[in-house]
């Protein structure tokens, strides 16, 4: 089960119909709301880190170019190995290249979206290289043969008896349970094999620090550690706008990113990794390769316009979905896109093209909840406008934009522009709505999308407009006619 | 070579697109976190709620109470830290060093027999009950990762308000290690019906010894 | 998001009243209530003919040179220098946020959204409304838009109206920061998942036991009581400026 985004409609209207699903989604959001609001008890604290975040992703991403040259040189001077990759094929070439290159057979993998956006493990799989998921979320979804649903939390969209059967399913000699301590300790004790055993790790990036060429990851599990200590070789596979200037950057864009995520006031391990073993002193452990591979897919494109540019300063908190009434709905999978909810909305028109993700921009009422909870202060609502613009017109493609234009419609450019020249004419606008509430007994018999589930409004016998026609308009104009333009 | 050419690219598309005249608005200061009235007991309380077991002890008790936490256990096979051991010889009665030899020579050592492995913190943090671990020559990064129990030792002195004051007063910008790392309570998960479960693939207990001055 | 320190003038002579096109269409009653209110607190109302839509519906589907145009042809109905009430919060985050986005350069524009003040807001930070109870005792819900809480940062006005009602009891209902569904074209567009906020929506305000939800947006208001009406339940919505009117029982000027 491949779910593409240009199914969005059929998708969601499957999760709709599963009341599994539903109960999931809510259940877990309802957690996470309750989480994060738990750890910003007071709004005006929440501002002030907000607004200090959002300055320092927005001066990084002015500053990029000059920070991705410094990060490169502070990495290669603590021997972490760079490479660059414009598309996902050239990235998953580079980390299958180092796989060949040291031999690799046991290839083990934090959680990373990046490395999903890439279709890393597909990519591997073909070349006969397993690559093996090891965050318990993404170990269940990988188990399944699914894709995770949640940025964060992979695996949020089953519940413990779906958790329970899988493993007895897939996993040797193992008894259905919903005891959740006993199936982390299945999963726990199937993964530590594969560490021990595993010659290549590879993991994301939360933030790459130019100023001194660190790697910085935020997890719970410690699997993120094991994958970069145990095997000889460490992968970090990172988008270009992970990276930030300074280290002093990093507590209160950490602080951020835990607390707008689970709630959490600080993860149990925050890793920054400088350099493989012995860079500096004659350590014992740890890798004795890093590499990071900075990849663009798409990044450049969104860049270029200045208010796109701003999608790039997202953190991956997954804030924006856990708030979200349409995602709590239908959930990730209904978006077939690898970063679901709001912040996918946005940024999967950059990494696909308009083309294939036309009704992604419409997925949303624009109540704005994503961005009163963004700890970077994305503007989600105005950038899903933007993107309908984007979409509709053939006038603003020229910002480059992939398949902008892609879902105009003649039908209903016509019938905006007849909406227009009605609501510029008010005499026209005043025979049309005085024709439609004649016509309300009628009314009921049209069936529309509307009707999903809502009658149909009736219209008052007389509108407002007739109501009120001989009140003073305290001005010498009167629009009536000639208020056409 | 591709990369190289990914790079260029890159950049280009980077550099056409800035607007070049980078407008030098300063940055907007992180607001400070609150200076704590007793942060000892914070960070104590804090480290609690992850999880973690928390014990204050006068610097001769340590070996009994080691050997406590040990016995609770049920830990036969104890590897301390080489820096653990050279601060605290008293502790080679009740713990060892690793093997000789790099991790590929005790990994399966580590991972198969350890139960308990000992290292230090280097400093901690109150504000969000954390403490910092500097791994090295003298203790490796896996020793506080693999066993199942983890015994970390830290100096009450030690104690900073919050990350920030750590890193600005011990300039970690200057020279950051090859591996820095921050631990708040024992390795969890709650990737199962958002159900906390502890151990999830580092170590399930933490206990963190406190040492006055 | 960056919410503009708003500034509030103290009681003008006169007010403009922006009707909307969902009000002038399907419950021109509320514009009658609305003028009740206000002239009973001793303003002139103003209300300018030629009113249409604000422009929202073409700007929300992304038809920004259409809404554009809208707008233009709305803003000159107001040339007088005095407050322009609104009779719905995502109306009112048009005019005050969204014009100004489709014409950025425009003094004149930013100057008119400043003018803009949603009905709730005005009586609560301009004219500073007392108002006496004369119903009897009922517990009511109210739900407020998103464009009103978020855009307009207004959540509050409805709830300190409704608390001056002394017998009235205000009754949270559960997810009442949850949207409703409606997002203009999104309900037509996205049927299915509006259908499904919307019935959620229904649920949560029915189990408050009350007979009547209180709202300051039509838009919210069309799309709840139509999911009501097809889900067959009594409980129904009525706007606050009606509310508030039957509330105080004032006598109407119409």
């Amino acid at each position: 089960m491949h779910s593409t985004p240009t199914a969005f409609k059929a998708q969601a209207k499957a999760a709709l119909a599963d009341p599994v699903i539903r109960q999931n989604f809510r259940g877990a959001m309802d957690f996470l709301r309750g989480k994060r609001q738990g750890v910003f008890p007071e709004q005006a604290e929440f501002k002030a880190l907000q607004a200090c975040a959002e300055t320092i992703k927005q001066q990084a991403l002015d500053d990029l170019p000059q920070l991705l040259e410094l990060l490169e040189q502070n990495c290669t001077r603590n021997g972490i190995q760079v490479h660059w990759a414009e598309s996902a094929q050239e990235a998953n070439e580079i980390i299958d290249g180092l796989i060949d290159q040291h031999d690799g057979t046991q290839v083990v993998k934090g959680k990373s979206m990046a490395t999903e956006e890439i279709e890393l493990n597909d990519y591997l799989g073909a070349r006969g290289k397993d690559c093996i998921e090891t965050d318990m979320g993404e170990y269940i979804v990988q188990l399944a043969g699914e894709h995770p649903s949640h940025i964060i939390m992979p695996a949020i969209h089953k519940n413990a008896e779906e958790i329970g059967q899988l493993f007895h399913e897939k996993v040797a000699g193992v008894d259905y349970t919903t005891d959740v301590d006993t199936l982390i300790n299945i999963g726990r004790t199937q993964l530590r094999e594969r560490f021990m055993a595993a010659d290549i790790g590879i993991t994301g990036v939360n933030f790459a620090v130019a100023e001194t060429g660190t790697l910085c990851l935020v997890e719970n599990e410690g699997n993120g550690r094991m994958v970069s200590t145990v095997p000889s070789v460490h992968i970090a596979v990172s988008g270009i706008e992970k990276v930030i200037a300074s280290l002093q950057d990093t507590p209160p864009l950490l602080s951020l990113l835990t607390r707008s995520a689970t709630g959490q006031i600080i993860t149990t391990y925050f890793n920054m990794i400088s350099g493989p073993r012995g860079y500096g002193e004659a350590e014992r452990d740890g890798p004795k390769e890093v590499h990071l591979v900075l990849i663009d897919n798409g990044r450049t494109q969104a860049y270029a316009d200045e208010q796109f540019r701003k999608t790039l300063s997202c953190i991956r908190c997954g804030a924006c979905m856990n708030h979200c009434p349409v995602y709590t709905r239908i959930g990730g999978h209904a978006y077939g896109t690898v970063y679901p909810g709001p912040i996918g909305q946005i940024i999967s028109p950059h990494l696909l093209g308009l083309e294939q993700t036309n009704d992604l921009p419409t997925a949303s009422s624009l109540c704005g909840a994503c961005e009163e909870v963004c700890p970077v202060n994305i503007p989600i609502p105005n950038l899903l406008q933007r993107l309908r613009r984007q979409s509709n017109l053939g006038r603003e493609a020229s910002t480059g934009i992939r398949g902008a234009g892609s879902a105009r419609s003649g039908l209903e450019a016509l019938v905006w522009k007849s909406w227009r020249w009605a609501c510029c004419r008010p005499w026209a606008y005043g025979v049309v709505t005085r024709v439609v509430a004649l016509a309300r007994p009628l009314l009921g018999l049209v069936k529309t999308p509307w009707n999903k589930g809502r009658a149909t409004p009736r219209p008052a016998p007389k509108t407002l407009n007739q109501l009120l026609k001989h009140r003073a308009t305290g001005s010498n104009r009167t629009g009536g006619a000639h208020g056409n333009h | 070579m591709a990369t190289t050419k990914a790079k260029a690219a890159i950049l280009n598309k980077l550099r056409a697109a800035s607007s070049g005249a980078v407008d030098a608005a300063p940055v907007s200061a992180a607001p400070a976190v609150p200076t704590l009235v007793d942060p000892l007991e914070h960070f104590v309380s804090l480290l609690k709620a992850n999880h973690a077991q928390v014990i204050q002890c006068e610097t001769a008790r340590l070996q009994t109470v080691v050997t406590d936490v040990l016995r609770e256990q049920g830990a036969t096979r104890v590897i301390a830290a080489e820096r653990v051991l050279a601060e605290f010889p008293e502790l080679t009665q009740v713990a060892e060093p690793l093997p000789p030899g790099t991790m590929e020579d005790w990994k399966e050592q580590l991972f198969n027999e350890v139960e308990v492995g000992i290292t230090s913190a280097h400093c901690a943090l109150a504000a969000t009950g954390t403490l910092v671990l500097r791994p090295g020559a003298d203790e490796p990064r896996s020793l506080s990762l693999v066993p199942p129990c983890h015994i970390l030792l830290l100096r009450e002195q030690t104690l900073y308000n919050d990350l920030t004051h750590a890193m600005v007063d011990q300039r970690w910008a200057e020279q950051m290690p090859t591996n820095m790392l921050l631990v708040s309570g024992p390795s969890k998960t709650a990737d199962i019906q958002q159900t906390l479960a502890y151990g999830a693939h580092g170590p399930r207990t933490l206990v963190v010894i406190i040492l006055p001055q | 998001m960056s919410l503009e320190v708003k500034l509030y003038p103290s009681k003008p002579e006169k007010v403009y009243l922006y009707g909307t096109c969902l009000v002038n269409s399907f419950s021109p009653e509320t514009g009658l209530d609305a003028i009740a209110l206000l002239e009973a607190e001793g303003l002139e109302v103003l209300y300018p003919e030629g009113q249409t839509c604000c422009g929202q519906p073409a700007y929300n589907a992304g038809y920004a040179d259409e809404a554009l145009k809208v707008a233009q042809s709305q803003m000159a109905l107001f040339p007088g220098d005095w407050p322009i009430v609104i009779l719905s919060g995502s109306c009112g985050g048009m005019m005050r946020k969204h014009y100004r986005e489709l014409a950025p350069e425009d003094d004149q524009v930013a100057a008119f959204a400043r003018r803009i003040f949603e009905f709730s807001e005005f009586l609560v930070h301009c004219l500073q409304v007392q108002l006496v109870d004369r119903g009897e005792p009922e517990s009511v819900t109210l739900h407020t838009s998103c464009s009103g809480r978020r855009e307009l940062g207004i959540h509050d006005t409805g709830v300190a109206l409704l608390s001056q009602l002394s017998r009235v009891d205000l009754v949270e209902h559960a997810y009442a920061t949850e949207c409703c569904g409606f997002g203009g074209t999104f309900s037509v567009k996205q049927a299915d998942i509006s259908s499904a906020m919307v019935a959620d929506k229904g649920q949560h305000l029915n189990d408050t036991g009350c007979r009547r939800y209180v709202s300051t947006d039509w838009g919210c208001m069309l799309n709840i009581n139509g999911h009501l009406e097809y889900a067959q339940r009594d409980l129904r919505g009525l706007h606050l400026a009606s509310y508030l009117r039957e509330r105080t029982k004032l006598e109407g000027a119409e």
